[in-house]
């Protein structure tokens, strides 16, 4: 994926609990840019740990990373 | 919304005041239309959302917050379907990131079949997430010594169960109600187990101060004309606890004069 820009496939992360491939140095802001997520009104942890939306240009992913990514629903 | 008889009867948990003592859950509506009406219908100014995955496959379902916020209620995360500490603790931290609030329902589950909590493990969690901030609010079993331990803790309430999540079989002990409320120091809610109107006002007569309800609005056949039912219980039974109720007694005392009673 993402071949024409030049990137090399091939991290393999979990995201929500299923498999998903990134490009290497993928970094959060890419990955949820990628997959059309915008940081309000979500939340973000890597490997059990929340990512503060600020910060999420800087947090590189790593091959094997657990990402979740939650939101508000109805419940009680 | 103020007491019945206009009294200023506020509802502190924390740094947050309420004056309507219902908190409503919005879960299991059967159309967001029915939620919005029901929610403004119960009177309640804080309402509980669960936290989950986002769905990556179908992202054309409507966040319900946008309809939440319309309504300009303060949001009370829950980390329901959770069954460790661990887990709760993450799904709190994730819901303080999405919602920025410090608020959370904390719930740790023991047991699939009737939701009740894990006291381990809810302690562990409330011991965690107190010392990260929160302002926790747990969902606990109606053991006295249990609310003593989390008042102890920091909880800035306790919500002990009336009945199984769902079951609406009201008020099953109310002596350990009332024993909580003698234990603890801060707000004792209701939560979980209220099926209909009386068993709110009971809560509320018992001298809680304040309940959480759920199926016992969305799951009634017309849940806006119960979420106003409920809303007007719980004043009732506020009003009624503060009101302070007669002693009972097991034989009668007339209402009316003894003296002058024809044909005396």
């Amino acid at each position: 994926m993402n071949a024409a820009a030049g990137w090399r496939t091939g991290l393999k992360l979990r995201l929500n609990g299923k498999p998903h491939e990134a490009p290497e140095g993928t970094t959060l802001e890419a990955l949820l840019r990628e997959l059309d997520l915008h940081a309000e009104r979500i939340a973000v942890a890597v490997n059990g740990v929340v990512q503060p939306r600020g910060g999420h240009p800087q947090v590189r992913l790593a091959e094997g990373d657990e990402v979740e990514v939650i939101h508000a629903v109805a419940g009680g | 919304m103020t007491s019945n008889n206009g009294i200023d009867d506020k509802l502190t948990l924390g740094s947050y005041t309420f004056s309507s003592r219902l908190i409503a859950g919005t879960g299991k509506f059967t159309t967001p239309e029915i939620m919005r009406d029901a929610l403004a219908a119960s009177g309640t100014e804080m309402v509980t959302v669960a936290i989950r995955r986002v769905d990556l496959q179908d992202r054309g379902k409507t966040s319900i917050l946008g309809v939440l916020q319309e309504g300009g209620y303060t949001i009370l995360p829950n980390t329901a379907a959770c069954f460790t500490a661990e887990d709760a603790v993450l799904t709190a931290r994730l819901a303080r990131e999405a919602l920025d609030t410090s608020l959370v329902k904390l719930e740790v589950i023991g047991d699939k079949e009737t939701l009740f909590p894990d006291t381990e493990g809810l302690l562990e969690a409330a011991r965690t997430l107190i010392a990260d901030g929160f302002t926790v609010l747990p969902y606990t079993n109606d053991d006295p010594i249990l609310a003593r331990k989390l008042q102890d803790l920091g909880c800035a309430a306790v919500m002990p169960l009336a009945a199984p999540i769902g079951s609406g079989l009201g008020i099953r002990n109310p002596y350990n109600i009332l024993h909580i409320l003698r234990t603890v120091r801060i707000p004792v809610i209701v939560d979980a187990g209220v099926g209909t109107a009386s068993d709110a006002a009971i809560a509320m007569e018992l001298g809680c101060h304040g309940v959480l309800m759920n199926t016992g609005i969305a799951g009634a056949k017309d849940p806006v004309r119960m979420a106003g039912a409920m809303r007007r219980a719980v004043l009732a039974g506020r009003d009624a606890f503060l009101a302070g109720r007669i002693p009972r007694k097991l034989y009668a005392t007339a209402s009316s004069p003894l003296e002058g009673v024809v044909g005396t």
